[in-house]
């Protein structure tokens, strides 16, 4: 379904945490992108009707025991959550943007790193 | 505070629309909460498990940022709901007051006027012609007992009867006000910090926030908890909850559903994670010793949930957590609930909510846990820091300082969390374990001599033992056949002398692991330990199964006590570490014996 490509940079320092001794890995392919670009997505739907279903809630409230001090207090603790929340919309989207692209980018160059890596030494526990 | 609030206005408060609200607040939570379920199950590991590179870096970077975010939302949102559902409840009980006094009023036909001032008819008997008294109007006299009753005059009877309806209208309207004032300000601290990210200081805040609200809420939420009641009791009470319900007190008090056994493992997860984030915020910044080193604990565990189980291996589920003593921690490698096999691992001597725990003793539960999977897929290992251990200020014979107590007391706790794990487990008959290492052992022991034992406890496994507290595997009361014993020869634990042959050991000026030496000398062939009769030996009568000897104590590194720490280690110890993964599954039958000491 989708190429799974495993490259060691050789001239790479040796980075512990990424590789050991074969240098730092790099191990990409494209279906977890897309997949968590589409749940980002999601997400976007997911968060949408928040704004609606506050402003619903909240409806009667205002016309009826509009009188305490708390609900003053209340409307612009929701205009808050409401810009948060709103912020963390646009995050998701931007974030499936952002893995999207990654995915399309890595298409292109997966196909130049294996042509210009072909002399790459495969790491022995990738030998599987 | 001026109450600006007029009791008609306090009459027609629709407090049904503040929970109307309130459920609207509960939605933006539940969404909160799913968005962030849904990037940790699922964008986070889709990521984090398959790819690597700068780029895979970034992008979990950023997604966990956001489920922090989403976290965040979740928590302070449910606190708005729980929020505006006391100040309904509050108002009701002041509705409730006003609208008998309005009642009585109309029923003496005495007239309430907009100010709150009470006018009442003609009545009684003047002293003098025994005409009627006139009516008047009386307004309230201020809080009760601020104006004594003046006596001087022999009124209308009805002018007492108004005064006590003014002042419970103006009683009810003050208090309202107050009420509304007290919430008003608890409303203000829950707004949202502006942008995306979710600092220690915000979590902090929200702690404190959550203080604020559950101190608020109090006469809402808190009294039906039951604390007193036992595990399946807890479990029952639950069960019966409406969703709202749950949610609610997930948000108000994560700390103490998350550590009440008797309530499902999942949820205690979820109660607990939330609990962490708080519990960080809370330590973050303050400079002692203990706050220090317990936030490394912390954020040890913390990583480690994050971070996620990979393919094939146990997820975690944290069971509790805790900054009381010296810190307190539960973590499952497999969810308890489900798993047939459960084994309960109780760490001893030195053990501490900090670093060490974090990474060392989570380590053993989730090695047991993978091991006793080999054997029986459904299994799940625990460790369980529910109690303070004893800490070695003087090294090892801080063990022999340390007395029955902890053991006595942790004991106790093991007990109310084994009746929770029985009583959640999904399985009609789930096998349990109580694994103790170290004093471990001796809390291990401890409760077993409590009520009619550890509740639900099948297998019974004593590790690097300085004794349990009774002579014989017995009377532990899970039958002799199903208590087994690993202790190393150079593990100098399971060779405490007892308190004669400390004496002996002393008589020659030496103390530690070396007085047993002497000690032994002195008593050649004696089998009884600090804590009673040694586990190992015959006269105790368990299984004892083969682990490897471990380091000597003396090298030419200086003192080791390795010996001692290494009985899980499938790496150090395969032996020994898969005997216990085989009674932890349910496979006893296929432990190897060892000979007796």
């Amino acid at each position: 379904m989708s190429a799974v490509t495993v490259v060691r940079g050789l001239s790479d320092p040796v980075v512990p945490s990424g590789g050991g001794d074969c240098g730092q890995r790099l191990k990409h392919s494209d279906g977890p992108w897309l997949r968590a670009a589409r749940g980002a997505d999601e997400l976007v739907t997911q968060l949408g009707p928040v704004r609606g279903e506050l402003g619903l809630a909240h409806q009667g409230l205002m016309a009826g025991a509009g009188r305490l001090t708390a609900l003053a207090e209340l409307a612009a603790v929701r205009e808050s959550w409401e810009r948060r929340i709103r912020a963390a919309q646009g995050e998701c989207g931007s974030l499936a943007a952002g893995l999207r692209d990654v995915a399309r980018t890595q298409g292109a160059t997966n196909e130049a790193v294996r042509s210009s890596f072909a002399a790459v030494r495969p790491c022995e526990d990738d030998a599987r | 505070m001026t109450p600006t609030l007029t009791w008609a206005q306090l009459r027609d408060l629709k407090c049904a629309e503040l929970e109307g609200a309130a459920d609207g607040w509960g939605k933006s939570s539940n969404r909160a909460d799913a968005a962030r379920d849904r990037i940790e199950g699922q964008l986070l590991t889709g990521l984090r498990d398959t790819q690597e590179g700068e780029a895979a870096r970034a992008a979990v970077a950023r997604l966990r940022r956001l489920g922090r975010n989403f976290q965040y939302v979740y928590t302070e949102c449910g606190l708005v709901r729980t929020t505006l559902n006391s100040l309904a409840h509050e108002m009701k009980t002041q509705q409730r007051a006003l609208r008998e006094a309005l009642d009585d009023a109309a029923a003496l036909r005495f007239t309430v006027h907009a100010d709150g001032t009470v006018t009442y008819p003609a009545g009684g008997e003047g002293l003098i012609e025994g005409a009627p008294l006139r009516g008047g109007t009386v307004a309230s006299s201020g809080p009760p007992g601020l104006v004594p009753p003046s006596g001087l005059v022999a009124p209308n009877p009805n002018a007492a009867k108004a005064q006590d309806i003014a002042d419970r209208v103006t009683g009810a309207v003050r208090a309202a006000a107050e009420i509304d004032w007290r919430y008003a300000g608890i409303l203000r601290r829950l707004k949202a910090e502006e942008g995306l990210k979710v600092p220690d200081s915000t979590w902090k805040d929200a702690a404190a926030d959550a203080a604020e609200v559950r101190d608020a809420a109090g006469a809402y939420l808190e009294d039906a908890i039951p604390h007193d009641a036992s595990p399946a009791e807890r479990r029952d009470w639950w069960a019966g909850l409406t969703q709202e319900q749950r949610e609610e007190y997930l948000a108000v008090y994560p700390d103490r559903i998350g550590n009440l056994d008797g309530i499902p493992a999942l949820v205690r997860d979820a109660a607990n994670r939330d609990n962490l984030q708080l519990l960080i915020g809370k330590l973050e910044g303050r400079d002692d010793e203990r706050s220090m080193t317990q936030l490394a604990g912390l954020r040890e565990i913390d990583r480690q949930l994050g971070a996620g189980a990979k393919p094939g291996e146990p997820p975690m589920f944290l069971l509790g957590v805790s900054d009381e003593g010296n810190g307190r921690a539960i973590v499952s490698f497999g969810n308890p609930d489900t798993a047939k096999n459960v084994a309960t691992y109780v760490p001893g001597l030195n053990t501490a909510l900090d670093k060490d725990f974090a990474e060392g003793d989570l380590k053993r539960a989730r090695d047991t846990a993978i091991g006793a999977r080999y054997h029986d897929p459904s299994s799940a290992a625990i460790s369980w820091l529910g109690y303070d251990a004893p800490q070695a200020v003087d090294g090892l014979s801080s063990l022999a300082v340390a007395g029955d107590g902890r053991a006595v007391e942790g004991g106790r706790h093991l007990n109310n969390f084994t009746a929770g794990l029985a009583a959640t487990n999904e399985n009609s008959d789930p096998h349990l374990t109580a694994i103790g290492h170290s004093y471990g052992s001796r809390t291990v022991g401890a409760a077993t001599q409590q009520g009619d034992g550890i509740p639900g406890i099948d297998d019974i496994v004593l590790l690097g033992s300085p004794g349990v507290g009774v002579d014989r595997a017995e009377e532990l009361g899970v039958g002799r056949e199903h208590v087994f014993v690993g202790a190393a020869e150079n593990d100098v634990v399971t060779k405490m002398p007892s308190k004669q042959q400390v004496a002996a050991g002393a008589a020659t000026a030496l103390s530690g692991p070396f007085a047993y030496f002497v000690g032994d000398a002195a008593d050649p062939g004696d089998d009884d330990l600090w804590f009673g009769k040694d586990p190992a030996s015959r006269a105790f009568g368990a299984n004892r199964f083969p682990v490897d000897e471990g380091p000597g104590v003396v090298s030419r590194h200086g003192l080791s006590i390795d010996a001692h720490s290494q009985y899980f280690d499938p790496v150090r110890d395969p032996a020994s570490a898969n005997s216990i993964a085989l009674i932890s599954a349910g496979r006893s039958e296929k432990v190897k014996p060892e000979e007796h000491r």
